[in-house]
């Protein structure tokens, strides 16, 4: 596919008092999943993760008796493969050169753009599909009701108070038994399984939400469930108990559904990386024969959640 | 009958008719593909298997620059648009994971597997090479004079293509047509030659 000029007379005589370029003047939204996704380089084909679980709780050691051995346990492994993204515009050289307001050198800004708008899907779609087809490395679905844990059945059968929040010995979930959509409950339901978190074999652990995720259609909504000084949705006096777990929010506007919301702790502590490879790379060249110009942007990147523990999502109703 | 020799180096391509790099594509592999690179191959319902060796009209798609990857399912862990090569990413793993049925251990350095396979397309352009035999067994030394003469494949008891010196019956078995010797071998014994596959084999004419 070429450029040429028949496709562009306008550009070929002077005389427009104005040329709305929309790449240029339309601003792109500020790169967003950065703000979310621990960003990463590497520079293989591919990049390996492993996991282990440590040991379970320590017994009782009555007098003279052997002491009780016990074993770390591997985990399995993720792999997460960089893809190649590209795209490439040729122009005529007499487009090239008849351009009278340079809109046409200005192809390679619209490519970057279409990078960007690449970058964010493959990195929100961690999201979106991590109901379905994105799995963590327990092999399950990164939000799972039941992630299975390493330390087995046996895991969560002596972690205090939480029989109530998994569904399964020897599972812990991020995700709701039944998907609930964003409300008071919900969150509610959401701290909750954070704060009854435990490794895999069973010892509770710290793991906070420090912001809820969510499509931007949801925001006042979630301004309400957040803010509002008592009880949202009540006229009782209780206070908005929610204000005490230092819940911020965070729009998404690459989230396809608007029912699904998520939670998420601090970068440090959860595992959704986007790996680059190869990051933007331009390229131009004439060709030999016809003199047209080609001009290209190629990159490499992926994204993969290598462990579910840090980010929680519910899936509507 | 079998071939004179025991194995046969795989088909490659050489070069192309306009001096530019060969048209290669990456279609979706079908499930339980074991096939060696440089194997000739055909689409099956959109994914790629190799060639039935017997579907001389419109069957040959093309070459495989890779080896297949033996995928559990068509296609298995091939992204979407905007997605990623799906878990867990590579068809080697080894062990088990305990308690995480699902999970997998995946050893160093095992091969990635992104659901898809490279192919050197079957077209006009494209030259491929690849070692002649005979599947009587009988000696076969190409010439100049078998240039432009049409042959078929036959794939020896290890797996790899020769160009069968004993498939000219055109229109029947044949899928190829010698267009030259080649440069190192010449004319000796089961040389490797160059050559096009025909329209009429070609699945997919470009």
């Amino acid at each position: 596919m070429s450029m040429v000029r028949g496709q562009y007379a306008q550009l070929m005589a002077p005389g427009q008092r104005k040329i709305f370029v929309q790449w240029n003047e339309m601003m792109q939204r500020e790169l967003q999943y950065p703000a979310v996704f621990n960003v990463e380089t590497i520079t293989s084909m591919y990049m390996d993760e492993l996991e282990f679980a440590g040991t379970g709780p320590m017994p009782l050691k009555p007098e003279n008796t052997p002491l009780y051995y016990t074993r770390l346990i591997q985990g399995g492994t993720i792999r997460s493969i960089p893809l190649t993204y590209g795209m490439a515009a040729r122009s005529s050289f007499e487009l090239h050169d008849d351009d009278q307001y340079g809109i046409i050198k200005q192809v390679p800004k619209a490519l970057a753009r279409s990078q960007r708008f690449t970058e964010e899907m493959v990195a929100w779609n961690i999201i979106n599909l991590g109901f379905s087809t994105v799995k963590s490395i327990d092999g399950v679905t990164l939000f799972n009701n039941q992630h299975p844990l390493l330390g087995g059945p046996t895991a969560t059968s002596y972690s205090p108070g939480i029989s109530t929040i998994i569904s399964a010995a020897g599972t812990y979930p991020n995700r709701p038994a039944t998907d609930i959509d964003l409300s008071f409950a919900g969150i509610q339901l959401m701290t909750n399984q954070f704060q009854g978190m435990v490794d895999g074999q069973g010892l509770p652990v710290t793991y906070f939400p420090k912001s809820i995720l969510i499509h931007f259609t949801n925001r006042f909504l979630a301004r309400e469930l957040l803010g509002s000084p008592g009880k949202p949705g009540t006229s009782t006096n209780e206070i908005n108990s929610l204000l005490g777990e230092d819940l911020g929010y965070m729009i998404s506007n690459y989230l396809t559904g608007t029912s699904p919301w998520f939670a998420l702790c601090e970068k440090k502590y959860h595992h959704l990386k986007f790996v680059w490879r190869q990051k933007p790379k331009t390229d131009f060249d004439d060709d030999f024969d016809t003199k047209a110009l080609k001009e290209s942007v190629v990159s490499r990147f992926t994204a993969i959640p290598t462990n579910w523990l840090g980010v929680w999502g519910s899936n509507g109703p | 009958m079998a071939s004179l020799l025991a194995t046969h180096v795989p088909i490659e391509v050489v070069s192309t008719k306009q001096n530019t790099t060969e048209y290669t594509d990456a279609p979706q592999e079908k499930a339980s593909q074991t096939f060696y690179a440089g194997t000739p191959v055909q689409l099956s319902g959109g994914y790629v298997q190799a060639w039935d060796g017997t579907t001389v009209a419109a069957g040959i798609y093309g070459v495989s620059e890779e080896d297949a990857h033996n995928l559990a399912s068509n296609g298995a862990g091939a992204p979407t648009a905007f997605g990623i090569v799906g878990f867990p990413g590579t068809g080697t793993t080894f062990g088990h994971v305990p308690n995480q049925s699902s999970a997998v251990n995946i050893p160093e350095g095992a091969p990635a597997s992104l659901g898809y396979i490279d192919v050197a397309e079957a077209n006009l352009d494209t030259i491929f090479t690849a070692q002649t035999d005979n599947d009587t067994g009988a000696a076969t030394t190409p010439t100049i004079a078998n240039v432009g003469t049409q042959y078929g494949l036959t794939v020896d008891a290890n797996g790899y293509w020769y160009v069968d010196f004993a498939k000219t019956t055109v229109g029947t078995n044949t899928v190829l047509v010698m267009t030259g010797l080649h440069p190192i071998d010449g004319s000796i014994a089961n040389a490797r030659i160059l050559f096009q596959f025909t329209k009429a084999a070609m699945q997919i004419v470009v």
